[in-house]
């Protein structure tokens, strides 16, 4: 049977099964993209309890950004990450997370806001005008831009640098050992329940992405997947690639452990992903674009929700292509 | 302790098998005698209670019977005897289960051993009308009506019972206006509006009464003397709509309210409501869409029926137990493809009804492509479905062709199933087309395995067959684990087509067969299997109470279905 491995984005998640299950139950939102009905069997790299104390309850979930849905990737009201310990780092790692966060370009002082009006749509004129300005010159509420990026500042410092972190009190991870160990563990198991038993995927959400992506190229341990898709990433940054060991532009794509495709989706809009939303310049195989970007046009003004690109149809397709249903 | 035969036997077998210091065979035997002692205890009320409930709950028929045969056998012999409260528990439970067969029996017993109970007797004079049996209901309920006092909530419900056995005396005449079916209809008026009348709060009355007087207007039937059915839906439609905290029926009483009154918007917001109500059943459901259609006469095809009607399809394929009868009466191919892009319609529904509508709709559209096989005397006996050749094989193009079991058409000479009919034998209709009573012959046999290999033929039809969007074939079974569901859609004893919800669950699959539970009979032979996206995964073959487990040991009831994609392969070959 084929198989989708997920692995989830930045910010705190619901517990693991509710998690999986609300990925699935997003999937499969107008009743007819059912992974199981279809014989795909599934699983999710889980990693939120690295860096948060407890999940998310399913009320905290329904304050977030996007709180016509629970279980997506939201930010909730309570995700307004105190900034104190770039100041422990070291030097370099201070530089590389000042660079990143001048380019994240947000006001980390800036005052809480309101969300309640991130689930208007921008109007069709508006739309189209965002399309063609810079990505840091798009009106997205400061308040909402300085929290997530905040976290995501966190998580990829976090994981590239491998810091050590406590969620709980007694219970100490180094990041990324503590993350990638998760993910191949994930995958190992995943591919041995599905050895030679039709396409193999992994799915990969926003930080995701990067854990993914990660592991695939710079893990000779990690079994070798048929296709990756990832979804609402910041890989474009040159920030971000220049954290990671080995990246040439040239040969980025993850030869050795992708054997056919890598799609990437990605709204213009998202404030992960927007910054350089294509894939297929920074990513090359011996020199060619591969990664097949599809661009897409989420609801309302927060893009960056999981559940909002699950309910895209491009998506889908893309997925049911590389899953050969 | 008394032992019954097999047990002494198992008892014996375990003596002979320790004597050989035969522990394996010896321990096996055992379980085998527990097993057999536990069935033939007699159970306790409470164990009995859950065991008949749970049988209910998940479809068990067979189980449900055999309990309420030992309950019937226990209680006539004199070695069971319930608290009556008990006893008017089991019945309650067996008629919200609309388990009418078992409840006469179960009632019978009971009051043939001295529960002399009037709502024992409203219970079984219930059962009986709703098997048809109107002489015998008419009769308990006259005895009931004549000897309780007018205030005796259980003396409302009996004449309550009455008029819904005069109102279906009304509905089986085929002609309504006919002298006889006035007098019913009439009656059914009068059993109604007399415990209205007495009693406002009496709203099950009322709104029978505003039914049969709207009809009665249809009819040209005279209403000289009645109340005004405007007013009494008036009347209803306040007090439900004063109320807080309301019922789920009452949403479906303010409904038909709404239609007296004319207020066909109100009415499908009323059945929104009901049909998205977590108390409501599909029992509950399936009495208001007989309601709807049956007195009411709303047509699938046309106003306001086209919205209601689908509403309430739709939420009985949603719930455990639900089951309709697919004809082109109530499933109008044209209104669905109108509703389904009716921005106001998918308003009114929200966006998890009117995913469910579009679910529904597509399950609808799987049933085009259904057959009814029937041999040379109109017998039904069994179901195909029309597959577009290049699905099957490159070659076979975009014509259209019928699979179906071996067992149900064969041309094998050696290896042929007994009773399969001959190519030339068979009849083939197909109930949803444009045009259902056109029959139409096979013309050639494509492929035909026997029923011990995959029990499958596919064949080339007289007649094209028109307007059939052929089935998406799953590549992949569902994943098992007990929560996947499958669909079987097929003409059970060669009746109407029909498309039922009884704890569908995919139960295990093993390369060529797939294990599922679902409700089929004799006739559903040759249906199409669907996971829950409504791809086509299986071929109907057989089921049966103990089917061996195809991975693991031992066996349980189920259904068994050819793995489509085994069939292709095999006709590949």
């Amino acid at each position: 049977m084929p198989h989708v491995t997920f692995i989830h984005g930045i910010t705190n998640k619901l517990e693991k099964e509710k998690q999986h299950a609300a990925w699935l139950r997003e999937l499969n939102h107008d009743g007819m993209f059912d992974l199981h009905a279809r014989g795909v069997t599934t699983s999710l790299v889980y990693w939120a309890d690295v860096l948060y104390e407890k999940p998310l309850d399913e009320a905290q979930a329904q304050e977030s950004v996007s709180n016509e849905h629970t279980g997506g990737e939201t930010v909730t009201l309570t995700d307004d990450e105190d900034l104190a310990w770039i100041e422990s780092l070291p030097k370099d790692q201070q530089a590389a997370v000042e660079k990143l966060r001048q380019r994240l370009n947000f006001d980390a002082d800036a005052p809480s806001g309101d969300d309640a009006h991130m689930k208007d749509p921008y109007s069709q004129a508006e739309q189209e005008q965002l399309e063609n300005v810079d990505f840091e010159r798009i009106p997205l509420p400061w308040f909402v831009k300085r929290r997530v990026m905040k976290v995501l500042l966190r998580d990829v410092h976090h994981y590239l640098f491998n810091t050590e972190h406590e969620p709980r009190p007694g219970e100490r991870f180094k990041v990324k050992d503590e993350i990638q160990r998760r993910f191949i563990e994930t995958m190992t198991a995943d591919a041995q329940q599905n050895a030679n038993n039709g396409p193999h995927i992994v799915v990969s959400h926003s930080m995701g992405t990067v854990i993914s992506y990660d592991c695939l190229k710079h893990r000779a341990d990690c079994p070798p997947v048929s296709a990756l898709m990832t979804i609402g990433s910041p890989l474009g940054l040159d920030e971000i690639q220049d954290m990671m060991p080995d990246w040439s532009r040239e040969d980025g794509f993850p030869s050795t452990h992708v054997a056919k495709n890598w799609t990437n989706v990605y709204d213009k809009l998202d404030p992960v992903a927007g910054f350089d939303p294509n894939l297929s310049n920074d990513y090359r195989k011996l020199s060619q674009p591969v990664v097949n970007d599809i661009k897409v046009t989420n609801s309302g003004r927060w893009r960056h929700s999981s559940w909002k690109y699950f309910q895209q149809e491009s998506l889908k397709d893309a997925l049911k292509d590389q899953l050969e249903l | 302790m008394v032992l019954d035969k097999a047990s002494e036997k198992l008892l014996r077998a375990i003596r002979a098998a320790a004597k050989e210091y035969d522990w394996k065979s010896a321990q096996e035997l055992s379980e085998q005698l527990i097993d057999c002692l536990k069935d033939n205890a007699i159970r306790q009320p409470d164990v009995f209670m859950r065991e008949l409930k749970h049988a209910l709950e998940i479809f068990d028929k067979p189980k449900a019977k055999s309990l309420c045969d030992e309950l019937v056998n226990g209680i006539r012999a004199g070695d069971i005897g319930l608290e009556e409260d008990r006893a008017l528990d089991i019945l309650g439970l067996l008629r919200s289960k609309r388990s009418f067969g078992m409840l006469e029996q179960v009632a019978d017993a009971l009051i043939q051993n001295g529960l002399d109970h009037p709502t024992a007797w409203r219970q079984y004079a219930q059962s009986l009308i709703e098997q048809g049996s109107y002489t015998a209901a008419q009769q308990a309920l006259s005895a009931m009506i004549d000897r309780l006092p007018k205030s005796h909530d259980e003396y409302k419900e009996a004449c309550g019972l009455m008029g819904r056995l005069y109102k279906q005396n009304f509905v089986d005449i085929a002609t309504p206006r006919n002298k006889k079916a006035a007098i019913n209809l009439k009656s059914a008026v009068k059993a109604y509006g007399d415990i209205y009348k007495r009693d406002k709060n009496a709203m099950w009355h009322g709104i029978n009464l505003v039914a049969l007087l709207c009809r009665a207007k249809k009819e040209k039937i005279s209403t000289r003397g009645l109340p005004d059915p405007k007013q009494v839906a008036a009347q209803l439609l306040n007090k439900i709509e004063r109320n807080k905290c309301p019922q789920p029926w009452e949403f479906a009483t303010a409904a038909a309210a709404c239609l007296a009154l004319e207020e066909d918007d109100a009415a499908l917001d009323w059945i929104v409501r009901y049909s998205k109500d977590p108390r409501s059943d599909a029992f509950e459901f399936g009495g208001t869409l007989r309601q709807f259609k049956e007195i009411w006469q709303l047509r699938a095809d046309k106003t306001p029926g086209s919205k209601i009607l689908h509403v309430l399809q739709t939420a009985l394929l949603a719930r455990e137990g639900g089951e309709i009868q697919l004809d082109r009466n109530t499933q109008s191919e044209r209104e669905l493809r109108k509703l389904g892009g009716d921005k106001a319609f998918e308003k009114v529904l929200g966006t998890d009804g009117f995913v469910s509508f579009k679910w529904y709709s597509t399950g609808i559209e799987r049933s085009k492509g259904i057959a009814l096989i029937k041999d040379r005397f109109q017998e039904g006996q069994g179901t195909g479905f029309i597959l577009r050749g290049r699905d099957i094989k490159e070659e076979w193009g975009n014509e259209l062709f019928m699979l179906t079991n071996e067992h149900v058409i064969s041309n094998l000479s050696g290896n042929r199933t007994q009773n399969s009919l001959q190519p030339d034998q068979a009849r083939i209709s197909f109930e949803l087309s444009e045009n259902p009573d056109s029959e139409m012959l096979i013309s050639e046999v494509m492929f035909c395995s026997p029923s011990s290999e995959l029990d499958a033929t596919i064949v080339k039809l007289s007649q094209p067959v028109t307007g059939v969007i052929p089935y998406t074939i799953a590549k992949h079974l569902p994943t098992t684990g007990g929560k996947q569901r499958v669909y079987v859609i097929g003409h059970p004893k060669g009746g109407k087509l029909s498309l039922s919800i009884h704890d569908n669950v995919l139960l295990d699959h093993k390369a060529p067969l797939v294990h599922y539970r679902a409700p089929t009979e004799g006739g559903s032979s040759g249906s199409p299997v669907f996971n829950s996206q409504w791809d086509l995964i299986a071929l109907h073959h057989a089921g049966g109470f103990n089917v061996s487990k195809l991975n693991g040991q031992g066996s349980y009831p189920a259904n068994e279905g050819i793995w489509i994609q085994s069939i292709l392969k095999a006709v590949n070959q």
